[in-house]
């Protein structure tokens, strides 16, 4: 059950102030990020600006962009039908198969691709056959829809098992096949499925760092990463990202117009009665075809290409040198998850029980720290550091804190469906019985919250365990991550020298798929 | 003296809509049952948390003891809630919810203080259960239990009965009277049944639209409304046009004889046991028998007297049949009914926000012509 704040009271003054930590935390250094951009004359601004080359960024970034989209689209469309409305035998294993990629990062996803080509790839060691490696546009985009596709597969499984099925039945008694049902009907339906799922991949795409990287394919993220890294360029890196924040508005902004439209034919939740199974006759077998082929490309091959690495040809790397490592993703990636829920904690309560314009922007801003490249939120983080906090530049508690500005939406939605859980007639009843508003809350609402805590602890804590070009701009000098040591050998060659990092990330992300299944689809 | 005081108050969520609480009096004797009773949205719930703290009036007065608590914050004022939904601690047990309400009192006294409690609701066996391992009645001993034990001054009960099944609310109903006269507790309850209202209570406010339309005994309320929205609130009536000159009316049904004097046009309400169907003899008006309801008990009959329909209970034995002629004599004097009760100090509202329940009420109570 769910309750509803009464009345329109205030929020008290310390809970507001809680909850705008997180926002200041954003938006402060994006305020950095501008200043720095705008402060230089004029006419290098001109010349940065209107370079060519930042057209042909855009337009990589767009290609890249569609081509994940439409690749995704085509993968998941069908797969959720399958899964959700056929016959087909062991659909909830197979569910859980085909969410499974989100536990290898597109990095990793990039390494096998590239491991797997070219004259010394592992096709050719295992068969003979020589496969071109794949890199640029196609090598990023396979990459990336491999990785990314579970995002929306299961935003339309849920969309789907929630369609009521009378509509599709009144559609049939009125004389439609059951195709063109399926694209009168039931994909209108999806709408705003798909939408919600294009739009993470979309920004997932926009932000992505490594796997571009490692497919050499020019875009955004990846030229703000190279004139900061290498050419030193700021003004030029803090130009390349506000370009890359307007795009990502844009795609925010048009995702928003896109589903105004789309709510409105949004059925209901929780329909009662499930809509029957189509049975599979002539295209049983494509269709099973189908799920193993996506099953074995987007977790196979990784899976693959790391055995053959670990077991065939053992790169000579100590497991302690492993366990350091994992230790140095831990060390940042569990203070953020802290740091994540505490910054999350007063927003989703304020968001659940004093809902008003002010709680709406604060839950916003949140999320806006989700939906901003991480390359533009570190660089702005650098530039933030270098002008007000020298001492923190290159410090843990700074990587933690960006993590936890990062990722603190993704603790937010857990936690405020806790706090939504918890009647607020618990917390009067409290006050009525002589606590005062903190004890109230304290004693009654924090216990039955616990799990939504944890929850999105977790949550964080494992994405963070992945995160790459935060940990590139703002790790201490020396510090390697996991995602660090996978990408740097990756790019410098050493395939096999990668291949227990990228395992050690791809084991300890599996472990808590169920979680994620349990917390990332949509009720 | 008066333990609780409201005094004159008034509360707007959204300018739009007017007050949701407008102007409200009334109070309190210590030991005694309070009922609030009203439709759903008439404000007796935000009356309700306007006085235990929750929400804070725009002007008015709350006086408990004669002291303005209106800066004490809820969790000083010393007034017990009972929520609609319980609200008991779902973490903890039937003991500890009721040791939540012991904060102040030393350990050793704590323990005999919940068994105390725990007997006085009749739930010393489950005090080790959790909330949801007991039923809904139980459920609300325990609320009711842990408001007690925090010794209030007055307790607040939301609709106390309206989470339960039929079939337990009237035991329940006379459980909680019996509980709260034995301590001696003085207690606001909230409901929008009216049987339950005149039931429990010793003396019950009816609220409408965030006014108070009366004060009184259940028998006053019941049998002498004020105006035609307590009377229609309370249970089936006839509200009929009338011309009045002292102790007497004319109206449809003949003249009729008033319970107190008045002059000019009135408005009488006359419930439909106090109107007798007698076979045609005798000086009254002739009516018409529209429609007949067997009740068991008794037989309802909706009747045509001039072209305007009435309500009559008559006893099972005296049976008629649609069709047939009646004569109809009123058993007890018609009550006469004013507009609805402006707040003294305040001007009336416009006609166009909140037209008088009287012409709404008599539209629909007078009965279509046919």
């Amino acid at each position: 059950m769910k309750y509803a704040a009464q009345g329109q009271r205030r929020p008290p003054w310390y809970l507001l102030a809680t909850a705008s930590i997180g926002a200041v935390g954003v938006l402060l250094p994006l305020a950095y990020l501008v200043v720095r951009a705008v402060e230089a004359d004029i006419e290098v601004v001109r010349e940065l600006v209107l370079r060519t080359r930042n057209l042909r960024l855009l337009a990589n970034t767009l290609l890249l962009c569609a081509g994940v989209l439409a690749g995704t689209t085509l993968i998941s469309v069908p797969l959720a039908f399958i899964t959700v409305r056929t016959d087909l035998r062991y659909k909830r294993v197979l569910t859980v198969l085909c969410a499974l990629p989100l536990a290898v990062p597109g990095y990793v996803m990039a390494y096998a691709l590239i491991s797997l080509g070219g004259n010394y790839g592992i096709l050719a060691r295992l068969t003979g056959l020589v496969m071109p490696r794949l890199s640029g546009l196609w090598g990023a985009t396979v990459a990336l829809t491999l990785y990314t596709y579970p995002y929306l597969f299961l935003n339309l499984r849920a969309a789907l098992a929630g369609v009521d099925p009378s509509y599709e039945e009144s559609a049939r008694s009125l004389g439609y096949g059951r195709t063109e049902v399926f694209f009168r009907v039931t994909l209108p339906h999806l709408r705003p499925a798909l939408l919600a799922g294009w739009l993470v991949i979309g920004l997932y795409v926009l932000g992505d760092f490594g796997a571009v990287a490692l497919m050499r394919y020019e875009v955004f993220s990846y030229a703000i990463f190279t004139q900061y890294h290498g050419a030193f360029d700021r003004v030029y890196a803090a130009w390349l990202s506000l370009m890359l924040l307007g795009v990502t508005v844009a795609v925010v902004a048009l995702e928003w117009r896109l589903l105004g439209r789309a709510r409105l034919t949004r059925t209901g939740s929780g329909v009662g009665r499930r809509p029957a199974e189509i049975p599979l006759v002539a295209t049983r077998v494509p269709a099973k075809l189908f799920v193993w082929g996506v099953i074995a490309a987007a977790v196979g091959l990784p899976v693959l290409i790391l055995g053959y690495w670990l077991l065939l040809s053992p790169p000579a790397i100590s497991p302690v040198e492993v366990l350091r490592s994992f230790l140095a993703s831990a060390g940042a990636s569990a203070p953020a998850a802290v740091v994540a829920s505490l910054l999350a904690l007063p927003v989703a309560y304020t968001a659940a029980r004093y809902p008003s314009l002010t709680a709406r922007v604060l839950e916003r801003a949140a999320y806006i720290g989700y939906a901003i490249p991480p390359l533009a939120l570190a660089l702005a983080m650098v530039f933030f550091a270098l002008h007000s906090a020298p001492l923190l530049y290159q410090t843990l508690p700074l990587l933690v804190l960006a993590y936890a500005l990062n990722f603190q939406a993704l603790a937010l939605g857990p936690i405020r469906s806790a706090v939504l859980q918890a009647s607020p007639r618990l917390e009067e009843a409290a006050r009525s019985l002589g606590r005062n508003r903190v004890q109230a809350f304290v004693a009654t609402v924090l216990p039955l919250m616990r799990r939504g805590i944890i929850a999105g602890s977790v949550l964080v804590f494992v994405i963070a365990m992945k995160e790459l070009p935060i940990t590139f701009l703002l790790g201490p000098t020396g510090y390697r991550t996991l995602a660090m040591n996978v990408f740097s050998r990756t790019s410098e060659a050493m395939l096999a020298q990668a291949a227990p990092y990228a395992a050690a990330i791809v084991v300890f992300s599996g472990l808590f798929i169920g979680f994620l299944l349990k917390y990332e689809s949509p009720q | 003296m008066q333990l609780l005081n409201v005094r004159k108050l008034t509360k707007t969520f959204d300018e739009t809509h007017g007050p949701v609480v407008d102007c409200v009096e009334f109070s309190v004797r210590p030991g005694e049952i309070f009922g609030l009773l009203g439709p759903s949205g008439c404000g007796k719930t935000t009356m309700l948390r306007l006085i235990a703290g929750f929400e804070s009036p725009d002007t008015g007065d709350i006086l408990l003891n004669e002291r303005s608590i209106l800066a004490t914050p809820a969790e000083r004022r010393e007034i017990g809630l009972v929520f609609q939904d319980y609200a008991l601690f779902p973490h903890l047990s039937v003991a500890d919810n009721i040791a939540f309400a012991l904060r102040r009192v030393p350990k050793r006294e704590k323990q005999e203080r919940i068994a105390e409690a725990l007997r006085l609701v009749g739930l010393t066996r489950l005090a080790s259960r959790m909330p949801h391992e007991i039923s809904g009645g139980q459920q609300q001993r325990v609320a009711l239990g842990r408001a007690i034990a925090a010794e209030p001054k007055i307790i607040l009960l939301d609709e106390p009965f309206s989470n339960l099944d039929a079939s337990l609310r009237e035991s329940t109903r006379s459980d909680v009277r019996d509980l709260l006269k034995k301590t001696g507790m003085s207690a606001i309850l909230v409901t929008h049944d009216q049987e339950e209202a005149l039931s429990i209570s010793d003396r019950l406010a009816v609220m409408n639209e965030g006014r108070i339309e009366q004060i009184g005994t259940p028998e006053t309320v019941y049998h002498r409304p004020r105006t035609p929205f307590v009377a229609q609130f309370l249970g089936r009536t006839n509200i009929v046009h009338g011309t009045a000159a002292g102790d007497t009316a004319d109206t449809p049904l003949g003249r009729l004889p008033l319970d107190r004097t008045a002059h000019g046009s009135v408005l009488l309400s006359l419930r439909p046991e106090h109107l007798e169907l007698l076979r045609e003899e005798g000086e009254h008006p002739p009516a018409t028998v529209l429609v007949r309801e067997f009740k068991g008990h008794d037989i309802t009959y909706r009747i045509e007297l001039a072209g305007i329909e009435y309500l009559a209970h008559t006893e099972y034995y005296r049976s008629f049949h649609p069709g047939q002629g009646v004569r109809v004599v009123p058993r007890a004097p018609a009550v006469v009914l004013q507009y609805r009760a402006w707040c003294t100090e305040q001007h009336p509202k416009p006609e166009n926000g909140n037209r008088p329940a009287y012409a709404r009420l008599t539209a629909e109570a007078a009965i279509s012509r046919p």
